[in-house]
């Protein structure tokens, strides 16, 4: 009894992962501002004595750093766990929003919503958003029912390829609607495609959060459940988990998740297979772990990005897409040698 | 055994039940009971409907309405949860994609009395631990379950369903892919819970040798229908087994025990 309690998966254990995760995030939110091309003053910014206009340091530290900060440890937590909770639905750590299609998914649907001129909001949700959302549901529909196969499997190199078809065939929709677009959609298209964080709104980043945060919400309430689907379908329907209600539940929160940010931030990749990685490395494979650690670690790696981003070859800046894409790459290279050794593929 | 079947009503019941994948049946007709305390061995070639009767009496596959019972209740009836703390289903062992501990394996067993957001509580890792001891993987608990032998990986997934006390287990060709020594050790193991707990064991199988040693009863299926049932010495006979098999057998019975030896006889 006590040998086995101290190591294994315990609410004091969870307490401690959860807390340091918190703290690196917490530390990253705190730095990150003060971080820049520009150097500020950061007592002058908090001082409330001048006129607004006057205080060009607390100009750049709230309507430029903060909210891109902020909107990107939302599009980082968001991303992350949806790759942790792909990859435990489909047993398989090459998934990722990015790799399966679901955020190509996403951008064909904003784009539409951009050509048709749809760029309004309904009941605080911007049309965008719920383009997006669609898209990526749909993909995540149209892939999973490719690849399942009778035995509830998913097999890698069919999973892989109907992602790499999906990226191709929905960036190919993409451009195609860039062609028939009129000038100004043309650019806002453009614009969105090259995705980034930088907006100067608090009301962007406070409009994501609700569905974020439900979304996140729902996937650690099905947190053992999806551990048990992760350790296998059938064992897990032998445990009494209801495998095809976890797995629409997930894959739907997972979409409403993806779409939300992808719709604000664009299509950001591979920071949904980097990140479940790296936190499973450190805490093990238990969902209930890697769930909240992949969303507060999620949220520092992207805004560390993002600060990289802004700081490289400054006054110039690199799309945060772009610097995620170079970490991102190599990385599944080395995943895919990985699962190639092991005979998976 | 057959006026004991009538006589007392069955733990576990299949009417009529026919399944298919695609068009063509794998089950067909199958209509079969389980008693409580029974270690019952289903044989039969390849492809001939074990491993999916078993996961037809587990609710791993659906069955069709009216097919497949438990204690007179139909098995779609059931909650999942409630189902998982009768029926155990423990499939053949394989890798994980992830490298979950031994020890995480066998406490996903207390799931269906677990409470979504709850953590293990002491009662569970106790009755984990027990578990662990009886199976004798206690020693590597804190193991990789992806770096332990496959006769180690198949006492942990059975250690898994005993912490989820059932009243059946069903394994599906546990013992098909190990060595001897861990065959042995393996149906020892299943024996003493028979024995010792009363708990009902539906094994798939196709060793003949191992099944008459252990089974007390064997299902012969061929081409997803029951063929015929009954004690080992009764199913497995020279005739039976050389239509079923379609090869031709001698027979040895090992003095000891009384088991059955199945060898190719002359082609």
């Amino acid at each position: 009894m006590n040998e086995l309690q101290p190591s294994t998966m315990s609410s004091r254990k969870f307490a401690l992962g959860i807390g340091l995760f918190f703290l690196l995030f917490l530390a990253t939110l705190v730095l990150a501002p003060l971080i820049g091309p520009t150097s500020i003053d950061i007592g002058k910014a908090l001082s409330g004595g001048l006129d607004a206009a006057d205080n060009v340091d607390a100009d750049i530290l709230f309507l430029a750093r903060i909210p891109r900060i902020l909107l990107g440890a939302i599009t980082g937590a968001a991303l992350s766990v949806t790759g942790a909770v792909f990859q435990a639905l489909l047993r398989n750590d090459l998934a990722a929003p990015f790799t399966l299609g679901v955020s190509s998914g996403a951008s064909l649907g904003a784009v539409i919503a951009i050509s048709l001129n749809l760029n309004f909001v309904i009941l605080g949700i911007s049309t965008l958003s719920i383009a997006a959302f669609a898209g990526a549901l749909g993909t995540m529909f149209l892939v999973f029912g490719l690849v399942k196969t009778r035995h509830g499997d998913f097999p890698t190199s069919i999973l892989l390829l109907a992602g790499v078809t999906a990226n191709f065939f929905f960036a190919s929709m993409v451009m195609f609607i860039h062609y028939l677009s009129d000038f100004t959609q043309s650019f806002q298209i453009v614009r969105w495609l090259m995705g980034g964080l930088d907006i100067t709104d608090y009301q962007t980043v406070w409009s994501i959060c609700p569905f974020v945060i439900l979304g996140i919400g729902g996937l650690i309430y099905l947190s053992r459940d999806l551990n048990l689907i992760s350790a296998g379908v059938q064992s897990a329907m032998s445990r009494g988990v209801d495998v095809v209600r976890t797995q629409k539940i997930g894959f739907i929160l997972a979409s409403l998740i993806t779409g939300t940010v992808v719709a604000i931030s664009g299509p950001i990749g591979f920071v949904g297979l980097i990140v479940p990685h790296i936190v499973r490395l450190l805490v093990g494979p238990d969902l209930r772990l890697l769930i909240p650690g992949s969303m507060f670690f999620g949220a520092s790696f992207l805004i560390l990005c993002d600060t990289v981003g802004r700081t490289l070859i400054a006054p110039a800046e690199i799309p945060v897409g772009v610097i995620t894409a170079m970490l991102g790459g190599p990385f599944f290279v080395w995943l895919l040698k990985r699962q190639h050794k092991r005979g998976n593929i | 055994m057959s006026t004991k079947t009538q006589t007392s009503s069955s733990l576990m019941e299949t009417r009529n039940l026919t399944f298919a994948y695609g068009v063509e049946p794998v089950i067909r007709e199958i209509s079969l009971n389980f008693q409580a305390g029974e270690f019952t061995g289903v044989i039969g070639p390849n492809g001939s409907g074990k491993s999916t009767l078993l996961k037809l009496i587990g609710g791993i596959l659906p069955s069709s309405p009216e097919t497949v019972f438990f204690k007179n209740r139909e098995l779609s009836h059931y909650r999942k949860k409630e189902l998982a703390v009768s029926i155990a289903w423990i499939p053949q062992e394989k890798q994980m994609a992830f490298s979950f501990k031994v020890i995480d394996i066998v406490l996903m067993g207390r799931h269906p009395y677990l409470s979504p957001l709850s953590f293990e509580g002491e009662n569970d890792y106790r009755i984990a631990e027990d578990a662990m001891k009886q199976t004798q993987v206690l020693e590597f608990a804190h193991r990789s379950f992806n770096e332990i032998s496959g006769g180690e990986k198949q006492r942990v997934m059975i250690a898994s369903a005993i912490s989820q006390k059932p009243e059946v287990m069903l394994l599906d060709e546990p013992t098909s892919a190990l060595d001897i020594k861990y065959q042995i050790e393996i149906l020892n193991i299943l024996r003493q819970l028979n024995e010792r707990e009363n708990k009902s064991l539906i094994l798939a199988m196709h060793d003949l040798h191992l099944a008459s040693k252990f089974c007390k009863r064997l299902v012969l299926l061929k081409e997803g229908r029951v063929f015929c049932e009954g004690p080992p010495s009764e199913v497995l006979k020279k005739e039976i087994l050389e239509e079923v098999y379609e090869v031709k057998v001698k027979i040895f019975q090992d003095d000891e025990d009384g088991s059955l030896l199945v060898v190719p006889g002359q082609s």
